[in-house]
């Protein structure tokens, strides 16, 4: 199919579709060009697959060039930030880390100055040598971060990121077309003949295998085999129940009264249950992921002056508060929640209390051999 | 002649030098690394391309693929065959009865959706389809049962058709139009019922154009992946939707993917060449 | 092997029985009426053919035969029977179209079945009536051919044997000779020819040619406007034009056009516009002698003799005889003939078609035209 349809834009897409989201479909199939872009060197015994380029960065000092999730910025902050630095911004988008390791790999690396990956994508980056390590001092206001965020696994001591916003994956659900209380994850496979086709789960296959390895009392981070084997078995007996793998699409649908209950990101949800009062959030027993999108510096940055400035403008507790605000995403930043309207302070869905957070655990990179098992798993619960 | 001949004989391959060009690096040469990709076992970005094996293809050949691609060519095939049941009748309508002077405007109304996104297309058949969507409204208000369509292959059935709908009707459209109805007449004449006629004239005269109908609606089939993105469900997998997550989706895999876009490309080709051969019996009767 | 073609029996082929009746058949398309009130017999086995211009509804007349067009009015009856709502496909006629059309996706031989096939026909019988067909039209050797591999003339046998093979009662053919050079031309008709009289059944010809139509016919029907001006024999056609427009259009021909001055049961002196006093033959208006009012004399410009001396001079017996000295004005060489043009001395210019180039060729000086009242023909013009 032309791949210039997908290259979509807000205005491309129907009401409804354009709210901003961390994740979308077909968001940015430009991409796909840049992820085939392979060719550096046809040399004469062959050719290699993508390659990070080295070059002389030709952008000029005033220039900061994001790669982010559409959710993360709006004109407004980059106005703002224009204003207090000077510096204008050039934004590209991504809709999945994949993608966005797809491009840099392809040689797009020297075209950004800071990148969005979530928390568990960061080893990979590091793994693969294209992240730069960060220069603490020249950054402020890292000890505004909350604690859990000094000490992440992925990146312990902040050694390349500082992290932007987190969430919770859970279930979100129609209050007047389910009218029970749901605790638990197992809900969905005792009411699944009354659900039928009106469930959705994330198009994610570490999300959507890792909750069903909690509900089996493993890790979502599980890499033993006959225990993802047994989570995949589990969740063969709902496929047919369920209407689609969607990130994005259950949000309408939901609205609509098509699904009654949508697996979702937090920070999708805080949003609808914003303008709609039937719909309710919750991270159901044994309990979902965290997870958190992270600011890094690639090797090959072009001005990365401007990336510490734009990392230190969003540590500031004021700016953060804002954007949390504006944006519904949950801030790391300490130092910002009390400057949050005490309604949002107190929010379940942004700020869920101590117990429930318990309950969450955090992505972390699987071993290859676990990643192929889960990747395998998910191409037959897809197909 | 003052003209040398080596330049007469260069002419030709001079004024065909641009769309080689264009078809040599957009097409042929992409399609060779792709296929030079496929033959990487493990490929990461960064890798050399240094083709060792024929591993990748062997994992097509897991029931799970088989079964996806069975699934797509499946589809393509009902697609297809939709298409043509629903195009031919519009198609020889607007060509052979319509009033001449609608016979543009009918046809542009028909094209008219291409004009659109097809992505927005398919999210026009959400809206129609889903539960509580216009279909299930118009049903109910006429109670009716209501159908539950969306989210399974009939919703991608009913999106696949409708987007390459347009385009057999524009290829038989063009073929009949230029169908001799002396012919039919002279068929009526020498004894021929209408139905008679049609079988027997109308239709192997339109041949060359339904083959090349088909064909055009069967590769598009085939490569279409919005469509069973976006109408279908947890079981709509199909091959190119496959490609699309080994290339983009949560577990690349390209070479993998590399393997069945060439297994897809191959498979196209081979149904073209057959379809040339076949259609050319007929053009030689033309 | 005609008998196996025609469906000759003397009983049903009684001369004077009538294959085809038109009755006050109209045809109106969009308001425009393309046959007016046609009324015509055609009798069984006579080659009849349909003369006229283009545009004048011969045509449609035929089309009204084969079925292709309905009547607007009036009636139309083959063999006694009225076709007024019989399909094409239920009327005893075949059709040889003006292009042919053929059949491309078929062989000659399928071609040429294609008719029996639908009646049903046993294969044998199919195998020897095709053969039979072939062998009539002198085709046998390309049977396996498509029609896009012959010439128009193999066409054209095919589209004759594709209709004949069926034994139609009447053979409709319009303009089947239209698209064929001349030489093949002449060749076609003497085989059409051939084939009427080998098959004796009812041919009827469409043409705008109007020698195709004086050599090939029995009897030809002139058409003009939508109506039949004049049905007759070809010599009635060319010698006793019922109408100036029929005497025009067969041939070429000299009008003169006058006024009755005197009658007699024998004879009608006229005086022509330029003066000239003119003795023409009686011709019948109607029912009624001509004898008065204004008349267009037709002179075929064969029937006037060219003399180089004054013929009163010379002593011939000229009682009765229309005699006028004029001189040469041009001449044409036309291969068998000359065609002549004399400019009379009232200004007058007549056209005279002389057999032996040599004795026109150079004449200088006053010459002498000369025709027999017998020659000549008065119809009567509006007043």
């Amino acid at each position: 199919m032309d791949s210039q349809q997908f290259g979509s834009t807000d205005k491309g897409l129907p009401p409804g579709l354009t709210r901003r989201s961390r994740r979308r479909f077909l968001q940015q199939a430009g991409q796909v060009a840049l992820g085939l872009g392979l060719t550096q060197g046809l040399s004469s015994c062959g050719w290699r697959l993508g390659n990070v380029r080295s070059g002389p960065v030709k952008a000029s000092s005033d220039e900061l060039f994001l790669y982010t999730w559409a959710q993360y910025v709006d004109d407004d902050l980059l106005r703002d930030f224009q204003a207090k630095s000077g510096l204008k911004t050039i934004r590209e988008l991504f809709d999945s880390n994949e993608k966005m390791i797809a491009a840099l790999q392809a040689g797009k690396g020297d075209s950004f100055s800071l990148l969005y990956p979530s928390e568990y994508f960061i080893p990979k980056l590091v793994k693969a040598k294209l992240l730069a390590e960060l220069d603490h001092d020249r950054i402020n206001g890292l000890n505004n971060l909350m604690p859990q965020f000094r000490r992440s696994i992925a990146d312990a001591d902040n050694h390349y990121g500082i992290p932007f916003a987190w969430g919770t994956t859970g279930l979100i659900y129609n209050q007047e077309k389910v009218s029970d209380e749901i605790q638990d994850w197992d809900y969905l496979w005792k009411n699944k003949e009354k659900l039928l086709r009106k469930m959705s789960l994330l198009d994610d296959y570490r999300e959507v295998i890792g909750f069903c390895l909690k509900t089996l009392g493993y890790s979502i981070n599980e890499t033993q085999p006959d225990r993802i084997k047994e989570a995949y078995e589990k969740l063969s007996r709902l496929k047919p129940f369920i209407s689609s793998f969607t990130t994005d699409g259950w949000r309408t649908k939901l609205a609509a009264g098509d699904l009654w209950i949508a697996m979702a990101y937090s920070s999708d949800a805080i949003g609808l249950l914003k303008e709609n009062p039937k719909l309710r959030y919750i991270i159901p027993k044994p309990g979902g992921t965290r997870w958190s999108d992270w600011m890094v510096i690639p090797k090959s940055a072009p001005n990365p002056n401007a990336a510490y400035a734009w990392m230190n403008y969003l540590l500031n507790p004021e700016v953060a508060a804002n954007v949390s605000q504006r944006l519904a995403v949950t801030t790391p930043n300490a130092a910002a929640i009390p400057l949050l309207p005490s309604e949002l302070q107190t929010n379940a869905v942004s700020y869920p209390p101590p117990d429930i957070m318990a309950r969450c655990e955090s992505m972390t990179a699987l071993t290859p051999e676990a990643e192929k098992l889960y990747a395998k798993y998910w191409t037959q619960l897809t197909s | 002649m003052p003209r040398s001949s080596w330049t007469q004989r260069l002419e030709p391959y001079l004024m065909l030098a641009p769309a080689g060009v264009w078809l040599f690096l957009l097409l042929i040469l992409p399609t060779l690394m792709i296929f030079q990709i496929s033959l990487v076992p493990d490929i990461k970005p960064g890798d050399l391309v240094n083709p060792s094996s024929l591993g990748n293809y062997l994992e097509i050949f897991d029931p799970i693929v088989l079964w996806i691609v069975a699934r797509s060519i499946g589809l393509s095939i009902a697609t297809t065959v939709l298409c043509l049941l629903l195009g031919f009748p519009v198609a020889y309508w607007i060509a052979l009865l319509a009033p001449r002077r609608w016979q543009n405007l009918l046809l542009l109304a028909f094209v008219l959706p291409l004009w659109t996104s097809s992505l927005l297309r398919s999210y026009a058949w959400i809206s129609i389809l889903r539960p509580t969507g216009v279909l299930n409204t118009i049903l109910s208000f006429l109670h009716l049962p209501t159908l539950d369509l969306m989210n399974q292959l009939p919703a991608v059935l009913i999106g696949m058709t409708y987007s390459l709908l347009p385009y057999m009707v524009l290829i038989l459209y063009a073929s009949l139009e230029k169908l001799d109805r002396r012919l039919l007449e002279a068929a009526a004449d020498l004894g021929a019922k209408p139905l008679e006629a049609f079988l027997q004239v109308t239709v192997p005269q339109v041949l060359p154009g339904i083959a090349a109908g088909v064909l055009l609606v069967f590769i598009n089939a085939i490569g279409d992946f919005v469509n069973p993105e976006l109408l279908g469900g947890p079981s709509s997998m199909t091959a190119a939707r496959l490609v699309y997550s080994k290339f983009l989706g949560a577990s690349p895999d390209w070479g993998m993917g590399s393997a069945l876009s060439a297994l897809l490309i191959m498979f196209v080709t081979l149904s073209i060449v057959l379809l040339l051969k076949y259609g050319d019996k007929n053009a030689r009767t033309l | 092997m005609a008998q196996l073609l025609s469906q000759t029996s003397s009983d049903t082929n009684v001369q004077g029985a009538l294959d085809i009746e038109l009755r006050k058949v109209f045809k109106v398309f969009d308001g425009e009426a393309a046959v007016r009130g046609v009324d015509l017999d055609i009798r069984q086995g006579e080659f009849f053919s349909i003369l006229g211009p283009s545009g004048c509804g011969k045509t449609t007349l035929l089309r009204l035969i084969a079925g292709f067009e309905t009547p607007t009015a009036g009636d139309l009856l083959i063999r006694q029977t009225s076709m007024v709502g019989i399909p094409p496909y239920r009327r005893p006629v075949n059709t040889v179209f003006q292009s042919y059309a053929l059949f491309s996706h078929l062989t000659v031989e399928d071609n040429i079945a294609f008719g029996l096939k639908i009646q049903k026909m046993s294969r044998g019988e199919i195998q020897a009536r095709v053969f039979e067909a072939l062998r009539l039209v002198q085709l046998e050797p390309l049977a396996k051919r498509f029609p896009s591999q012959l010439s128009g003339g193999q066409q054209q046998r095919v589209a004759l044997a594709r209709a004949l093979v069926n034994r139609p009662t009447v053979l409709l053919l319009d303009e089947p000779l239209g698209a064929l050079d001349l030489k093949l031309r002449k060749e076609m008709q003497l085989e059409l020819k051939r084939l009427h009289q080998q098959l004796n059944i009812t041919f009827v010809m469409v043409t705008h040619d109007q020698e195709e139509a004086l050599t090939m016919s029995d009897r030809i029907a002139v058409m003009n406007g939508g109506k039949l001006e004049q049905v007759g024999t070809p010599s009635q056609i060319y010698d006793r034009p019922q109408s100036q427009f029929v005497a025009e259009f067969i041939g070429d021909t000299n009008i003169i056009s006058g006024k009755i001055e005197g009658s007699h049961p024998a004879m009608l002196w006229v005086k022509s516009d330029d003066g000239e006093k003119i003795q023409v033959q009686p011709t019948m208006s109607g029912q009624r002698l001509l004898t008065a009012g204004r008349v267009a004399i037709n002179l075929r410009p064969e029937k006037i003799q060219l003399l180089r001396s004054d013929p009163r001079q010379d002593g011939m017996a000229l009682e009765g005889m229309n005699c006028f000295e004029g001189s040469l004005v041009s001449t044409l060489y036309l291969g068998t003939h000359v065609n002549c043009v004399i400019r009379l001395q009232s200004g007058r210019t007549l056209l005279v078609r002389q057999p032996s180039p040599e004795t026109v060729s150079k004449i200088a000086g006053p010459v002498y035209v000369l025709w027999s009242p017998q020659d000549c023909l008065a119809l009567a013009l509006p007043e």
